[in-house]
């Protein structure tokens, strides 16, 4: 089995689920990701209750506003920053967006690189600057995409020649995958086939929204699709079982109902692992 | 301007003829999203999927806006608030990484970039202001904050409001701000958004529990706090040093006055002891 930073099911902690997940156990989700932008920075209460989180669980930072595709200059200060933060906190590993969230000022969402050659050699050489700062490779993710404005190669091919020239490493986000295969007409399958198995350091799930047959929305805001679940499992036949976190971010439910659907990773996980022969 | 240059998309997108082509393409993508009635779509974005990013970006920069300014938000009423929203999302250039500091853009964007218009109250900045500040308060980590204002000394604060105040060196709650405000911004609500000029003098600070304290001052007691914040000095000390910036060297009631400051801070908690 490879050597992953952190094991099993985890879980994104909001900023609303401070309170709600403070008995949780790292029995029952196994480690968590927090944006580094909602709490470098931030202190009093919720520095405190942060702390005591930290402390208890394995920790991943999962950024948003690195921009590593974007026109503006990359930010140091900001990426020193997190390094320091990642210090302060025991955490693992920094994994960013595959996108460009900022021009000529911050957006703070996420907007589509243009999948070019030219574009593949200026991302990659952003990301190998972080990694100088932050002395440890950077996990790059898929994005969920609408469109794909000036697009020149698949995104597949896109996305492989970006971790190759930057060497770095993959967060396999599978419901981007399965929304995008949907939204711009791709075997999702496919695509996960061509992943390099050993450059994926963990992977994501969530749910999405419908907006039409044709245009499904990365919302975080609801259940995992059967679908992505069916993706789930052909990624863990495909690349082994590999550690897996659930983005829940709007219309948060119940610990309970939060815990059931982490338990479904590793349900997933077990039963894969019967399968899985390395 | 002609509306034909608009929608070329040429007076949004103005770039140096160096740039590479993908940056070209983002910046018409990133243009549009920011001012779509004055950007043209990409033309190879389809309005359909365009509309899904404009739509996201837009609900995500009002939802960080109406979080940070909620009662801002209900007196300026839904449709102006989304107009003074877009002004921001277009034309402000935000350099936080920070999303809690998204309510500091939008502080600096009303103070230097936004004109208000008639509809729009007189109070507008000010109420913004002190919306900002509370959540500063409640935010800002300690650590920061006593780089800032206590140099090297960095011994834990305890809180002890049994001490003598006047002869020891108050020590405050490690975040407290105070300032004077033209209107009575803490009255100012959904049911009461009419007020008249008043200058008010307010204390934010941290309360021993974690929680934001709100107390009123005056100009002359706002005073006296930022000599306590200095540090140094034992609370005679403080208050006799304002007595003197103030002309009013000997004045015992004024004194006096100035002593019951501290012992009701203390007993608030806007000072945590004294040593």
């Amino acid at each position: 089995m490879p050597n992953y930073s952190v094991n099993g099911a985890g879980l994104g902690l909001r900023r609303a689920l401070l309170g709600p997940l403070s008995s949780v156990t790292p029995e029952q989700i196994n480690f968590m990701e927090v944006a580094p932008e909602n709490w470098i920075g931030v202190g009093g209460r919720l520095g405190k209750q942060f702390r005591s989180f930290t402390e208890r669980f394995d920790f991943l930072c999962h950024g948003l506003s690195l921009s590593i595709g974007s026109s503006d200059p990359l930010d140091i200060n900001f990426v020193k920053q997190v390094s320091q933060f990642m210090k302060e906190h025991g955490i693992k590993a920094y994994s960013e967006h595959l996108s460009f969230c900022s021009h000529e000022g911050h957006m703070y969402d996420l907007m589509p690189i243009p999948f070019t050659e030219e574009a593949v050699h200026y991302v990659a050489q952003r990301i190998r600057t972080v990694q100088d700062i932050i002395e440890q490779p950077l996990i790059i993710e898929n994005v969920s995409a609408y469109a794909q404005p000036g697009k020149e190669m698949e995104e597949i091919d896109f996305l492989k020649a970006v971790i190759e020239e930057a060497d770095c490493r993959l967060l396999l986000d599978v419901n981007n995958v399965f929304v995008n295969s949907i939204n711009h007409g791709f075997d999702a399958k496919e695509y996960l086939i061509k992943i390099p198995t050993e450059r994926i350091s963990y992977l994501h799930i969530a749910g999405h929204y419908e907006e039409a047959e044709d245009l499904l929305v990365d919302t975080h805001g609801a259940t995992v699709k059967q679908d992505v679940w069916d993706l789930l499992d052909f990624t863990y036949q495909h690349h082994g079982v590999i550690p897996t976190l659930l983005e829940r971010d709007f219309n948060i439910p119940s610990v309970a109902e939060l815990i059931s659907e982490v338990d479904l990773i590793k349900y997933a996980q077990a039963k894969a692992g019967g399968l899985y022969e390395p | 301007m002609s509306r034909e240059l608009y929608e070329s998309g040429e007076l949004g997108n103005q770039v140096p003829n160096s740039m590479p082509e993908f940056k070209r393409i983002q910046q018409a993508f990133a243009n549009h999203i920011k001012s779509p009635e004055h950007v043209a779509r990409p033309s190879d974005v389809d309005e359909r999927h365009m509309a899904v990013y404009r739509d996201l970006f837009f609900k995500n920069i009002m939802s960080f806006l109406s979080g940070g300014f909620p009662v801002l938000a209900e007196i300026i009423g839904e449709e102006r608030w989304q107009v003074i929203g877009r002004a921001f999302f277009s034309s402000h250039y935000n350099k936080t990484p920070y999303f809690l500091e998204i309510s500091r853009e939008f502080l600096s964007f009303l103070e230097h970039e936004y004109t208000p218009t008639t509809e729009d109250p007189a109070y507008l900045y000010e109420l913004a202001h002190y919306e900002w500040l509370e959540l500063f308060v409640d935010v800002e980590p300690e650590e920061k904050v006593a780089e800032a204002t206590r140099g090297k000394e960095s011994a834990e604060l305890v809180f002890d409001n049994n001490c003598n105040i006047s002869s020891t060196t108050p020590r405050m709650s490690p975040v407290v701000e105070g300032f004077l405000y033209q209107y009575p911004v803490h009255q100012i609500s959904a049911e009461n958004p009419s007020v008249e000029t008043k200058e008010t003098a307010l204390i934010v600070f941290r309360k021993r529990d974690d929680d934001v304290g709100f107390a009123e001052s005056n100009p002359f007691t706002l005073q006296l706090l930022s000599l306590l914040k200095e540090g140094g000095r034992t609370g005679a000390e403080a208050v006799t040093l304002l007595l003197s910036q103030r002309g009013l060297e000997g004045h015992q009631a004024a004194y006096n006055g100035g002593i019951k400051t501290l012992e009701h801070w203390l007993a608030l908690g806007i000072i945590w002891e004294g040593r």
